[in-house]
């Protein structure tokens, strides 16, 4: 009966209806999302395989991880692998993608052609681009050493040899990323007025003064919103390097990158604490990278 | 702008479309040749015998590479999976996005929030639980194992969201005012009103889908689950160097996104600057 007349008032019905809209995406978000983070950090406190019941080893997982180097020899390797390809991969991408939209941004005709074709990397799967790339880094029959060879210039094993396996890899992400930032970069490139460089060129101003003193400041925001994200994306980079290197990291552990150790110590060796440990090791530093964004960098992308 | 720099910055365009698209038609022509040409000779642009420059084409490679993984059964899996996982998104995801647009209910806003602020959890931070909870729910090693944990998203719902906020209320009175209920609204107002960011998340859902290798690297364990990606990576790991295999593996991956792309392109560009520069 209380129940009948509370379906009366208008405001319960309301919210009842906003329940039954919202429940399935809460059962979801509960058993998917938050369920598993909450695992996650207690289990990064246990030695837990997922076979056997864990057992509470509090911050024993942390320690073997930060300080431990005979039985974590590859920890503080690996993030400084994964460093190194951030270096790698992240400023020449962005100006890579800055150039073509800066090339796209002239009022040429056939602007929608060239952006389909710079496009065509981003949408395809990155395991057959890895396997398509590798064929080209063969340094038999690939297309790279056989240029090389025409050009009388030193070859190389590309993807086998310590110095140029983790620069090769970060090549094809390059590559491969190029027409996302592109089309951010493009979109920041046409909000900027154009009376701001009529006004530059009443003043005087070069091409190249106009570029450095008008679009490169107020394409701040957008490029300081790729620098993060990108960042953040490499620094999970796993795919094309386990498909690359059989999930070893090779050679030598030159592109043992941080996740890989992660994987490795979960599916390999079944160290799922220890895992879940390194996951939220992973969640610190990219809160950080974060933190630095919204501290030091404009906000607002209008 | 005067002429020089005009041609200059088309020469400049027209070298990246090679860059960019030329690797993709030497992996196709590739997958045609024989083997034996593919290896003592380097890439080409089109699939010619190399004495007498005929065109010269050959189904052995997809022969040989359908009979070591079973592609046909993998391409209908990812199919599939890709497709039912876009449906979900797209009705479940449409049905709360429009109820924090519009509904009032307790605690809306804070629900809303909590839910933003966990995008910033990176996926390996659940993937081992995750794992472990689509084994408990009798779903590993299956294809709506690959479906389930992703069939809705919160970063989705926000996109759809802030779309449906974009849409005249006076419609949804109107359609009050002739007897709507709720749920009739949103199926016969804004559903179809919100067609283009359905578009946009739709395409994007399937991409994502189509494309991903860790959570079925993790997760599938017999062949005739692997979806294209995991197969190729398979493939990759297994045998190595074997590049005839490699290239129709990759192609008959990539040619559905292509196509796709090439006929949702309009949303696909759309859709990147989406949650960027508006976000």
């Amino acid at each position: 009966m209380k129940f009948a007349s509370l379906l009366r008032q208008k405001k319960f019905r309301e919210g009842l209806a906003g329940y039954l809209f919202v429940l399935p995406l809460l059962l979801y978000f509960a058993i998917f999302v938050l369920i598993p983070i909450l695992i996650s950090f207690y289990y990064s406190f246990t030695d837990w395989t997922m076979r056997s019941t864990p057992h509470f080893v509090s911050f024993r997982n942390y320690a073997e991880l930060l300080f431990n180097k005979q039985k974590q020899p590859y920890f503080w390797p690996s993030l400084l692998v994964t460093v190194k390809y951030i270096i790698l991969r992240v400023p020449v991408g962005l100006a890579l993608s800055l150039f073509l939209a800066l090339l796209l941004n002239s009022r040429i005709r056939g602007e929608n052609f060239f952006k389909l074709c710079y496009f065509i990397p981003m949408i395809t799967s990155v395991i057959a681009i890895a396997a398509l790339w590798k064929w080209l880094y063969d340094p038999v029959t690939g297309f790279i050493n056989q240029s090389l060879a025409l050009a009388q210039m030193t070859q190389h094993n590309w993807l086998n040899e310590v110095g140029t396996a983790l620069p090769a890899i970060a090549a094809m992400s390059v590559w491969q990323g190029a027409g996302y930032g592109m089309i951010i970069f493009l979109a920041g490139l046409k909000g900027i007025p154009e009376e701001l460089y009529e006004a530059a060129r009443i003043d005087g101003a070069n091409a190249w003064q106009q570029f450095w003193n008008i679009t490169l400041p107020l394409l701040r925001p957008v490029t300081f919103f790729l620098l993060v994200t990108s960042i953040i994306g490499s620094f999970q980079v796993f795919d094309q390097i386990y498909v690359l290197t059989s999930g070893l990291g090779s050679p030598e552990h030159s592109t043992f990158v941080y996740i890989l150790n992660l994987f490795n110590q979960a599916f390999r060796y079944y160290r799922m604490g220890l895992a879940c440990a390194m996951s939220y090791i992973l969640f610190v530093i990219i809160l950080v990278i974060t933190w630095i964004q919204f501290k030091f960098v404009p906000q607002s992308y209008d | 702008m005067d002429r020089i720099s005009r041609i200059f910055i088309y020469l400049c365009l027209c070298a990246f479309v090679l860059v960019m698209v030329v690797p993709f038609i030497w992996m196709a022509s590739a997958s045609l040749r024989q083997p034996e040409d593919l290896y003592s000779h380097g890439v080409r642009l089109l699939p010619t015998d190399p004495e007498t420059g005929r065109l010269s084409v050959t189904l052995n490679n997809y022969r040989e590479v359908m009979a070591q993984l079973p592609f046909g059964r993998m391409f209908l899996n990812s199919l599939f999976v890709a497709i039912v996982a876009t449906l979900f998104n797209l009705f479940f995801n449409t049905l709360a996005a429009y109820a924090f647009a519009r509904i009032n209910f307790p605690f809306k806003e804070k629900i809303f929030g909590f839910m933003l602020a966990s995008l910033m959890i990176p996926f390996y931070v659940i993937m081992i639980p995750l794992v472990y909870i689509t084994k408990n729910l009798g779903m590993y090693d299956s294809l709506w194992g690959l479906i389930i944990p992703v069939c809705m998203s919160v970063y989705n719902v926000f996109l759809i969201r802030q779309f449906i906020i974009g849409i005249p209320i006076e419609l949804e009175e109107a359609a009050t005012l002739d007897g709507c209920s709720r749920f009739g609204i949103f199926w016969h107002v804004i559903i179809p009103l919100s067609k283009p960011v359905l578009a946009v998340v739709g395409i994007f859902t399937f991409m994502f889908n189509w494309n991903n290798f860790t959570w079925p690297l993790v997760l599938i364990t017999s062949q005739d689950k692997f979806t294209l990606p995991l197969g190729l990576g398979m493939l990759m790991t297994q045998s190595g160097s074997k590049y005839h295999l490699l290239l129709a593996g990759a192609t008959i991956t990539i040619i559905p996104m292509v196509i796709i792309f090439l006929i949702m392109q309009k949303y696909i560009i759309k859709g990147m600057t989406m949650g960027a520069v508006k976000g």
